[in-house]
């Protein structure tokens, strides 16, 4: 009988040294415990933080530019697919590029354009803001047009970023 | 519950406070700056590069003769507002055309002009996308 309260006590005392491996890094630096309220709120911002960082990561980037120049009605084309290059237009004029985005997942994506720079506000587009379903494809249109007020021979520089954002409930 | 009193006690204030400040702020705007218009969102690129479509503009009343050459002047219209700059003063009307645009709009009279866009230090004073929600709303 002595030799099994003798066991319980030892088992209840434990050293600080294993008291402190048992605590989570949080307790050990802080000294106190999180509520439960607090590890929730931690795990939803957790999980808010690795979709942001998902959807920008996986977004779509492009540079933009256009150079404006002298005379009527001028329009240099630039091929290239890899940015959205509009080439030299002069005052009056506009170019259009295309990008398309497709939905190869099973999930439906709400696709958000946003467009920043100088450029952005040169740049128009027809369709934003849309949901893509399971297989869809879709054309984003955009447009430059080069206003009475662009400074002649300046380059218009900007960003595009096409992002897919996972939306299961559409 | 005193808790519950104190609970709706702060809820009561913060509501109070953005009441307040939604309907008090446009009003503090109207006084002082002396126009019935105090702010106006920027729906067109056609003031481009001064002014951006989505910006929040400020706009101060304006008498006829301290109108000048080259002020940004709100005027009314029968489709709403048209924010341009003064490119010619005429004894009875005002000619204005946007920045980016090529063509001068049809001349005004200056019964109709609203005022001109405040300035801060000499620039004019614009909150950028804080205009986004009525440049959404216009294009539905």
């Amino acid at each position: 009988m002595e030799e099994v309260q003798n066991l319980d006590s030892q088992e209840k005392k434990s050293s600080p040294a294993e008291a402190s491996a048992k605590a989570g890094w949080w307790e050990r630096k802080t000294g106190e415990k999180l509520k439960r309220s607090e590890k929730i709120a931690g795990i939803i911002f957790l999980v808010v933080f690795l979709l942001v960082f998902y959807v920008t990561l996986d977004a779509n980037k492009y540079g933009a530019v256009v150079r404006a120049i002298e005379g009527e009605g001028k329009v240099g084309i630039n091929p290239t697919t890899e940015r959205l290059d509009f080439g030299d237009l002069s005052r009056g004029t506009s170019a259009v590029r295309t990008v398309t985005v497709k939905n190869d997942t099973p999930m439906p994506f709400f696709v958000t354009v946003v467009r920043m720079g100088e450029i952005r506000g040169l740049t128009k587009m027809e369709k934003n803001n849309f949901v893509l379903h399971k297989g869809e494809e879709q054309q984003l249109n955009f447009t430059v047009y080069m206003p009475a007020s662009a400074e002649i021979d300046h380059i218009y520089k900007g960003r595009v970023f096409v992002f897919k954002i996972p939306a299961p409930f559409f | 519950m005193k808790r519950v009193l104190k609970f709706f006690l702060n809820v009561g204030i913060y509501a109070a406070i953005v009441v307040g400040m939604l309907f008090g702020l446009p009003r503090f705007l109207s006084w002082y700056l002396e126009t019935p218009y105090p702010m106006a969102a920027i729906t067109s690129g056609s003031m481009w590069p001064v002014l951006n479509e989505g910006d929040l503009v400020f706009i101060e009343g304006v008498k006829r003769d301290d109108i000048k050459m080259g002020d940004i002047v709100v005027w009314r219209n029968p489709q709403g507002f048209t924010i341009h700059r003064v490119v010619r003063l005429d004894a009875d009307t005002l000619v204005t055309k946007g920045d980016a645009n090529f063509t001068e709009d049809k001349p005004v009279a200056y019964s109709d002009v609203v005022g001109r866009t405040a300035k801060v230090f000499g620039s004019n004073a614009r909150l950028p996308y804080f205009g986004m929600v009525t440049v959404y709303a216009s294009k539905r």
